[in-house]
């Protein structure tokens, strides 16, 4: 016993000194001087999750220190932000990933729930963009979007679609075309985009709202038929966008994803963060995993993301209009 | 067929590298000790990795996370069995049996079980993924929402049987688990519901629930058997225990070919897959067994049941993700990731356009099945370790490892609160027979439930209309059908010769007035503006109160008969050292975030050993030697939690 008591001795304290010297970091005058946290609030693995880990995988060169993904999820993001701008450090170590437009859709439809809204978050830089895209299945008897929009118009409600969830892009660019196409759907919301893809390619909807990039992956098995977006789509270059197709849907639901600090954060800060992030979001190493796992990368600076987060807001204020929830 | 076998067989080359091999013992490893951690899933195993694969070749990196996939999967079993909280859902059925048998000493032959059947299941279900890819992608899209539905129903039904005791009382337990998961934002409409406090807001998820259900009470029962004399100090290792467990495992061939089985088709479906996979199989291995009545107070049949499923579903769940692109589980899709970020993207052209690297990755997570099993059993010597640990340092550590492994699923404290709150008041119920695993399998159906349940009514409701949309299809007839033989035999045997689980207690009259009540009043509580917000939670509502009713009837009808009243034993309830429990317990809670979650660890550790015996003697002996093993714990948790899987607790005033 009294053996066992010394072995234990020496066994903690060896290992009681090795734990307090991963706690102890030197300390630096300068901003960053310690690790930064970026929290995502979805659950790790998913798109966003995922892209995130890959434009910060070059901080510790970019920034001088490593930048650690938090994971937050719960109701479709909602957890994660109101967290963040209740509780977040507003010095310059807690980030944010947002995504455009759910965030700022929630915060027009939750105006109780959702604590969050364009104004207090700072803008740091936009990464990446995923437009949507409409598919239906292989067999599908629609061959153009103005084959599917006539048949919605002859019967209407029964063309049933899927998509991400309720407030997302998917659902936005739906909502889009009944609006420009003068046509009622069924919308069925999924949790998360590659539900909602299944349910297309196993014929259970007619139709379906969905990211360019898991559409592009499942492409033998789907028709895509156009894009929700201003441009076409260099992995798609085929595919016509919606408003080519003759109905006036643009790129609002666009899912954008980038960063932002908290309100309240140090303007010297912001401005590193904002200047570090573009030129870190175009580091070769970044470009090209994003490229590699079909990612479409968009990065917007700062300055012009204020604008296009304005922009968004008020578009979406007028098309979620009749959604608002207490 | 065949060539995928052999395409297998040529690339195993790939994998035996010194370098590949090596990466293959450590997520070997890593991966049971990381999924016999309470909260860390196979799903936040793997996607922890994710990123370490970023600098690796895509062959390493592949075997990396299809050995840490398949080890986490099998390591989940580890706590369930020693300690009765499941590392993971997957794991649930497999401590019915599995507790029983550490606890009357015989741990170690019910660790060698679990990873024999995991081996056994394990690669049944992969030559049933590599033999037939293609068919099994087609079927797997087969499964809409009603068919989801269904299948969750099918698990729902498995719930009257589960538990020790009247099977009202589990169907009640059952329904309460459906309504905990409707709390929160309802997927479909978008409204959130029964937010009574803040902290539901992102609603119940299924892990923090499954450690409060079963790790709470497992630590108030430990601090009330404190004292008692316990088999294991008696009992010696036997030589030889491997040898005859294996003759053992290898003798039940008719569970072993049921659990594969059923493992391997559940695994298909998508969404359900892993979660359920044990518990319907060792339902069904019960069903055709001999002694049915033998499951549960610990016989290995029941390890292996639970434990060949929940291996045999690996193989299968991954044939969606790797034929379609489209990943049929959590873990599944964040292993998608993990092939993207080597530029391989999964799909029809796959197998075509990069053989070997399909073959790579299938054959690593061949080798991963026997790494799993040899170094399992290697782990499985040491379990008395764990056993032998005393019951009060046994609470205090499951407490604290309840309190990490809840955050790290999503960085809430939030969760860990609804942790607390769920298993105190399982803790509570479990003192008037009711039991935890219908709870949580309520929990875990119920969403799915649900969503399917919605879905489909959209859907039906652009088409064909509810009832045809619901009840036909070849599936769903064949699974409507199994739904009403398993209710048909729950009741078949509930009169043949389980009337003693029927028996109602004095105490059950009380119980279920509050029961009752309390479902009349969050009944009255709902409000919604989406005519399908309410349709669900109302039905289950309603259910549990019907119940409870019943119940309660039941009860005074006994109580008007004055039956003798067969237990005259009353609670056995050691109040003064539970209230201590409880009161330190939420002292640790308030000032987990105030001076950080490791200093408090410590604390609570070296105070809750002290005090909880409430024996004065006891505060000051050794007291050396509990502070070293406080010490010791917590440098435990810092390599776990700080360094493995770089849990970013907040900063409190110490660390």
């Amino acid at each position: 016993m009294k053996r066992n008591a010394y072995m234990l001795t020496a066994l903690s304290l060896v290992l009681a000194v090795c734990v307090l010297l991963g706690f102890t970091t030197v300390a630096r005058a300068e901003y960053p001087d310690k690790p930064i946290k970026l929290t995502v609030s979805y659950n790790p693995g998913g798109a966003t999750d995922f892209q995130a880990r890959i434009v910060t995988m070059m901080s510790q060169k970019y920034l001088g220190q490593p930048i650690v993904i938090i994971n937050k999820p719960g109701a479709g993001g909602l957890v994660g932000w109101n967290w963040f701008v209740t509780d977040a450090l507003k010095d310059g170590y807690d980030l944010v990933a947002y995504n455009m437009p759910h965030f700022i859709a929630q915060s027009i439809v939750f105006p109780k729930k959702a604590k969050y809204n364009i104004r207090n978050m700072e803008p740091i830089a936009n990464w990446g963009a995923d437009p949507a895209v409409l598919v239906v299945p292989k067999d599908s008897p629609f061959n153009s979007v103005k084959d599917l929009v006539d048949y919605a118009k002859k019967n209407p409600g029964k063309v049933t679609f899927s998509g991400a969830g309720k407030f997302v892009g998917h659902h936005i660019a739906l909502l889009q075309l009944e609006k420009a196409a003068g046509i009622k759907t069924t919308y069925v919301p999924h949790t998360g985009g590659v539900p909602a893809l299944i349910a297309v390619i196993g014929g259970e909807v007619m139709a379906g709202f969905n990211n360019t990039s898991d559409a592009f992956r499942s492409k033998d098995r789907l028709k895509i038929l156009a894009v929700a977006d201003l441009e076409r789509n260099s992995f798609v270059p085929d595919v016509p966008t919606i408003k080519e197709a003759g109905y006036d849907v643009d790129d609002t639901s666009n899912n954008f994803r980038g960063v932002a600090a908290p309100q309240g954060t140090p303007p010297a800060v912001i401005q590193k963060l904002a200047d570090t992030f573009v030129k870190m979001y175009k580091a070769k190493q970044v470009t090209g995993k994003m490229e590699q796992t079909g990612c479409g990368i968009k990065v917007i600076p700062r300055d012009q993301l204020k604008e296009v987060w304005k922009k968004r807001e008020a578009y979406l204020k007028e098309v979620l209009k009749e959604l608002v929830q207490e | 067929m065949l060539d995928g076998i052999l395409g297998v067989i040529d690339n195993l080359g790939n994998i035996f590298t010194l370098y590949n091999l090596a990466i293959l013992v450590l997520g070997v490893v890593g991966g049971i000790i990381l999924g016999a951690l309470p909260g860390v899933s196979p799903t936040l195993a793997v996607a922890l990795l994710v990123p370490f694969t970023f600098y690796m070749n895509p062959a390493s990196g592949l075997i990396l996370l299809g050995a840490v996939y398949t080890a986490s999967v099998a390591g989940g079993a580890i706590s369930a069995i020693l300690i009765n909280v499941p590392g993971a859902p997957a794991n649930i059925a497999t401590l019915i049996d599995g507790y029983p048998m550490a606890r009357s000493g015989k741990a170690e032959s019910a660790l060698y079980t679990c990873f024999i059947s995991s081996f056994i299941g394990g690669i049944f279900g992969m030559i049933i993924m590599v033999l037939f890819t293609l068919p099994l992608a087609e079927f797997a899209l087969k499964f809409h929402s009603t068919e989801i539905f269904w299948v969750a129903i099918l698990g729902l039904t498995v719930v009257a049987g589960l538990g020790t005791g009247n099977m009202i009382k589990a169907l009640i337990s059952g329904a309460f688990g459906v309504w905990l998961s409707t709390i929160g934002s309802n997927p479909v409409t978008g409204e959130f519901r029964f937010i009574f406090h803040n902290v539901l807001t992102g609603g119940i998820y299924i892990i923090p629930a499954l450690i409060g259900l079963f790790a709470i009470p497992q630590v108030f029962s430990l601090v009330e058997s404190y004292g008692a004399q316990r088999a294991i100090f008696q009992f010696r290792r036997e030589k030889g225990i491997l040898g005859k467990t294996f003759i053992q495992v290898v003798k039940m061939f008719k569970v072993q070919t049921i659990g594969s089985i059923v493992g391997a088709i559940i695994g298909l479906i998508p969404g359900v897959g892993g979660q359920v996979a044990g518990i319907v199989s060792y339902d069904q291995v019960r069903k055709f067994s001999k002694y049915p009545d033998k499951f549960g107070t610990g016989i290995p049949d029941g390890v292996a049941a639970a434990e060949s499923a929940n291996n045999a579903m690996v193989g299968p769940s991954l044939v969606p993700l790797l034929t379609l692109s489209v990943p049929g589980s959590p873990t599944a899709a964040v292993l998608l990731g993990g092939l993207l970020i080597h530029g391989i993207f999964p799909g029809p052209d796959l197998f075509r356009l990069h053989p070997s690297v399909v073959h790579t990755f299938i054959g690593s997570l061949v080798l991963a099945q026997v790494g799993m099993c040899v170094f399992g059993i290697m782990i499985s010597r040491y379990s008395n370790w764990v056993v032998k640990v005393p019951d009060l340092y046994m609470a205090a550590s499951i407490v604290i490892l309840a309190t990490f492994g809840t955050y790290c699923v999503q960085n809430s404290f939030d969760d860990v609160i609804v942790m607390f709150g769920l298993g105190t008041l399982m803790y509570i119920g479990s003192k008037f027979g009711f039991s935890a695993l219908p709870v949580v399998m309520g929990v875990i159906l119920g969403g799915i439930a649900e969503n399917s349940f919605l879905k489909g009514l959209l859907i039906a409701g652009a088409g064909k209309g509810l009832l045809s949309h619901f009840f036909t299809g070849p599936i769903n007839v064949i699974i409507v059908l199994m739904c009403a033989a398993s209710i048909g035999y729950g009741i078949y045997s509930g009169r043949k010769g389980e009337r003693k689980k029927m028996q109602v207690k004095k105490r059950d009259a009380v119980v279920s007035a509050v029961i009752l009540m309390s479902t009349i009043l969050v009944y009255s509580s709902m409000k919604a503006k989406d005519p399908l917000t309410p349709i669900f939670p109302a039905a289950t509502l309603i259910i549990m109160g019907s119940l409870s009713l019943l119940l309660l009837i039941l009860a005074l009808a006994s109580m008007m008969a004055k039956r003798e009243p067969t237990d005259v034993s009353p609670i056995r309830f050691p109040f003064p050292r539970i209230v201590v429990t409880g009161l330190l317990i939420i002292g640790y809670l308030s000032v987990l975030n105030i001076l950080g979650f490791y200093f408090t660890a410590f604390v609570f550790y070296l105070v809750f050993t002290s005090i909880v015996a409430l024996d004065r003697e006891v505060i000051f002996s050794r007291l050396r030697n509990r502070i070293l093993t406080s010490v010791l714990f917590v440098v435990i948790l810092v390599m776990l939690f700080k360094m493995l899987l770089k849990v970013q607790t907040p900063a409190g005033l110490a660390f």
